[in-house]
């Protein structure tokens, strides 16, 4: 791989190719099983990348390129992971709804030369699928190491599609990829040969065939897939009024054949040929030994490095990060804060509208940069390394006992650690987790632990005015928390935790420019999504309280605040800006205190009483997320879910508080 | 020539009929064969020095006989051929039963052992032929179909059933290569007992408990 080119922003591609153009263009996918290389092989195509555009699928976002050909331009899509027509994940039905959706030209099939059987099982299925075809065999290195070089050419006679040996770190085989894709383009229809099929089911496909064409659907395609019972074709056939006739002859051949399953025959089907097919063209399996792969996961040494591995990650967001985004913000106050003041008197001249001004472009920018790229960026790059090597499956073995108490996969550890660092990444993180359910459940335990900030207000309001045995009760009354509302909520979400197989891929090591490739591009996702967020909540929130209309939102909650939770009206105001930045909320009391003593204090007690404090940080730390980890959790879960979880969270925030304060007083801290 | 592959078939025949037998007694006698088959008795006699001549079957004194290991085997097998041929000729071919009987009784000579795993994947690894008997698996007796969370670590065997009611689950499992007839080991069982790492082929898999209670196998 020759240099790439810096990723390039969003505006260039408008300038190069409109919508329309793009549309009009061929589309290329890459599809193949999960960890076979996909992405490496993306990114030696798209080397000298023109553009970048997001795709946005059903769950997840595909990101098409444009690759521009000596002959043509095409876009090429790398699809996630899959193993057959039965998707287990999100992203896995995403790469699917692609396929059918968007109708690529010509679908690039990688094939992983150490695992071939399980790998020409999915050729045999788009085989079935009859989509245009090419073929790339990869870590055919890896293969011939082992003692099992694979025999390309007859791999290629025996399918009749073209075969492209592919060593995408070294280079080989990608000018012969890219000219065998221009030129798979223009031939229009890469015919593979046809399944063989036993007589009857070539009879039944021929019949499905004609209805398919009658209902104007691409026959060979929509028959195969009404015979696996997908449900859009039947649909099409309903609207068609096809439907009960294609039923009809389904049922007369499966009743004369005596066949029970034919889905499930196709697929045994399906599997003994790639069988045959990997026989044919590789050596028998020798036995590899695998040491590492042995050391990481066997119980005892598995744990323990593990839980190293967690504790890195953990210090390096909590450590690493917290220096980075003081460091940040120091410098941000220091360099950027006083011109852009000047700027802003200058503009509104001296006044409410200049500080409202501030408080988004100054601050807002701020809380988007100090959470964005100490903590994201840090953690999306640990994660996009770990994804990489193939650990995080490792971690999913490992830690399934406990992380299945909530329903969760193993590899949600990751996460549940990432969050004490910073909440954000690790529920953009969560994306790794297979369905909604564990999605859900991952992301409300997520906002549950206290992330730096969070722990910020807790040592610096708890630890010196109440104790460090204050401060640290909150930490167990947090964890108990997560180890309820996961058990419960893993018995109340419709549904069961559908993560229940995972692949171990053999690890690998990653290629450095791949990872911090995903990483920008994950990052620069974020910044593109919260930052307007962030600076349009801080000029609403400013503004608010520069009008002193701010008052006027608080006030109507005072029999919450005072009458339930017994917190003085003006801690309303710390509290609605800790939606903003939670550590914020400290500030705020600390100035507010000042205010009530009428004089500079330090001392949180001239304001509140201890019960009062123990409550306020207790809210503080589990009430509700932050505004950078909301708007992640609106772009991950949909807007109906975040709400949800929001409600979840206030609602038993505000009960328990105020039976907190009950006890509190009771227990006289008053 | 000829008439020694016939004369391999008839012992094959007899073979059969003797495993039939032997399921229900532990021994036999001529004329119990004779009975059953509608033989002569001096005919089946022959037979019978002859498979106890290659090993098949040995004298247990008092005119008892008793299959050997390898006549079981060899028993076990064409019984086998027979019921998975009588599933293929009933449930695909649709044929009669009592003809399926019969055309099966014709068939399951000369069958190799590629055709007989064929027939078992493609009629998806039946339990029973069309009238119900067990069809005995391939594995030596004494390895009884357990489930795949039985398995201690380092233990391997031939996966048999996948006990589940869905049918989309099931043929995820078969795209991920977990199928009835492949061979499956133990690697590592994480602890507080659960999750189960296998492999399978070049896969390796983290499978949990609940999975690995609906494959069952046959350890090896």
């Amino acid at each position: 791989m020759k240099g790439c080119s810096p990723p390039p922003k969003r505006g260039q591609f408008r300038r190069r190719f409109r919508w329309g153009q793009r549309e009009a263009l061929p589309r290329v996918a890459l599809v193949g099983n999960p960890n076979v290389g996909k992405s490496l092989i993306f990114n030696c195509l798209t080397g000298s990348c023109v553009d970048t555009a997001n795709y946005p699928g059903v769950t997840v976002d595909l990101s098409e390129r444009v690759v521009r050909g000596e002959s043509q331009n095409y876009l090429l899509v790398d699809l996630p992971g899959i193993y057959g027509l039965e998707a287990a994940t999100p992203d896995q039905s995403a790469a699917w709804d692609y396929v059918f959706q968007r109708k690529p030209d010509l679908v690039v099939a990688i094939l992983d030369s150490t695992n071939l059987a399980r790998n020409l099982y999915l050729l045999m299925v788009l085989m079935a699928l009859d989509l245009p075809l090419l073929v790339v065999g990869t870590f055919g290195d890896k293969a011939e190491q082992e003692g099992e070089p694979v025999n390309w050419e007859k791999l290629s006679q025996i399918l009749e599609i073209p075969v492209i040996p592919v060593v995408a770190p070294k280079g080989r085989g990608i000018p012969l990829l890219r000219r065998e894709i221009l030129k798979a383009l223009s031939r229009k229809k890469t015919q593979a040969f046809p399944l063989p099929y036993p007589a009857f089911m070539r009879e039944l496909v021929s019949r499905l065939e004609d209805l398919m064409k009658k209902a104007g659907l691409p026959s060979r395609r929509s028959a195969f897939l009404f015979l696996m019972g997908e449900e859009s074709v039947r649909q099409t056939l309903g609207e068609r009024g096809l439907l009960t006739e294609a039923e009809k002859t389904l049922e007369s051949f499966l009743k004369a054949y005596g066949v029970q399953d034919l889905p499930g025959a196709l697929s045994s089907f399906h599997n003994s040929l790639s069988r045959v097919i990997a026989q044919a063209v590789q050596k028998p399996h020798k036995h590899i030994p695998r040491r590492l792969e042995k050391f990481l996961t066997s119980p005892l040494s598995g744990a323990i490095a593990a839980l190293a591995l967690l504790v890195l990650v953990f210090s390096a967001l909590f450590l690493v990060g917290g220096w980075l985004s003081e460091l940040l913000s120091s410098t941000w106050q220091a360099v950027v804060s006083p011109p852009l003041e000047r700027l802003a008197i200058l503009i509104f001249g001296p006044g409410a509208w200049a500080k409202v001004f501030l408080w988004g472009f100054d601050q807002g920018i701020l809380a988007a940069l100090t959470v964005g790229i100490p903590y994201i960026f840090i953690f999306y790059l640990i994660l996009a390394f770990l994804e990489d090597t193939g650990y995080l499956s490792v971690l999913s073995f490992l830690g399934e006992r406990l992380t299945r108490l909530f329903g969760l996969p193993g590899r949600a550890l990751i996460n549940l650690v990432a969050s004490a660092g910073c909440n954000v990444p690790a529920i953009a993180g969560t994306r790794i987790l297979p369905s909604m359910r564990e999605r859900f459940i991952a992301s409300l335990l997520i906002l549950l632990v206290p992330c730096s900030a969070r722990s910020a207000v807790i040592f610096g309001a708890a630890a010196p005015f109440l104790g460090w045995g204050a401060a640290l009760s909150l930490y167990g009354i947090v964890a108990l928390l997560i180890l309820g509302f996961g058990t419960l909520m893993n018995k109340i979400y419709p549904g069961k935790p559908s993560i229940l197989i995972a692949e171990i891929p053999p690890l690998r090591w990653p290629q450095f420019n791949l990872v911090l490739r995903k990483t920008w591009f994950r990052f620069a996702d974020f910044l593109y999504f919260a930052a307007p967020i962030l600076i349009l909540g801080s000029i609403f929130l400013g503004g608010l309280y520069e009008t002193g209309a701010v008052w006027s939102v608080v006030a109507p909650l005072r029999p919450i605040l005072e009458g339930w939770m017994g917190l003085p009206v003006a801690a309303g105001l710390a509290i609605l800006f800790a939606f903003l930045r939670k550590e914020m909320s400290l500030q705020l009391l600390l100035v507010l205190a000042a205010a009530q003593a009428g004089a500079p204090t330090t001392n949180l007690l001239n304001f509140m009483t201890p019960a009062q404090l123990y409550v306020f940080v207790y809210f503080i730390t589990v009430s509700f997320p932050c505004l950078s980890a909301f708007s992640m959790l609106v772009r991950e879960l949909k807007a109906k879910n975040a709400l949800i979880i929001l409600l979840i969270m206030l609602s038993f925030s505000i009960l328990t508080s105020g039976l907190l304060y009950r006890l509190l007083v009771a227990l006289g801290f008053h | 020539m000829k008439g020694e592959i016939k004369a391999s078939e008839r012992a094959e025949e007899y073979l059969e009929a003797l495993y039939h037998l032997i399921e229900e007694e532990k021994e036999i006698t001529v004329s119990q064969v004779s009975q059953k088959l509608g033989i002569s008795a001096p005919s089946v006699f022959e037979m019978f020095k002859r498979l106890t001549e290659e090993g098949y079957l040995e004298s247990s004194g008092r005119g008892n006989y008793c299959l050997t290991e390898k006549g079981r085997s060899l028993g076990k097998q064409i019984v086998r051929r027979h019921r998975l041929l009588e599933r293929l000729l009933v449930d695909v071919l649709k044929m009669d039963w009592g003809l399926a009987h019969e055309e099966a009784c014709r068939l399951e000579h000369g069958m190799s052992p590629e055709m007989e795993e064929s027939l078992v994947r493609t009629l998806g690894n039946p339990a029973t032929c069309p009238h119900g008997n067990p069809i005995p698996g391939e594995q030596k007796e004494g390895s009884p179909e357990v489930p795949l969370s039985a398995l201690r670590k380092g233990r391997r065997g031939i996966i048999s059933r996948i006990v589940d009611e869905e049918r989309e689950f099931l043929r995820y499992l078969v795209s991920l290569g977990i199928i009835p007839g492949a061979e499956i080991a133990v690697e590592e069982i994480a602890p507080f007992g659960g999750t189960r790492l296998v492999s399978l082929g070049k896969s390796r898999y983290s499978l949990a408990d609940e999975i690995a209670q609906k494959i069952l196998v046959r350890e090896k």
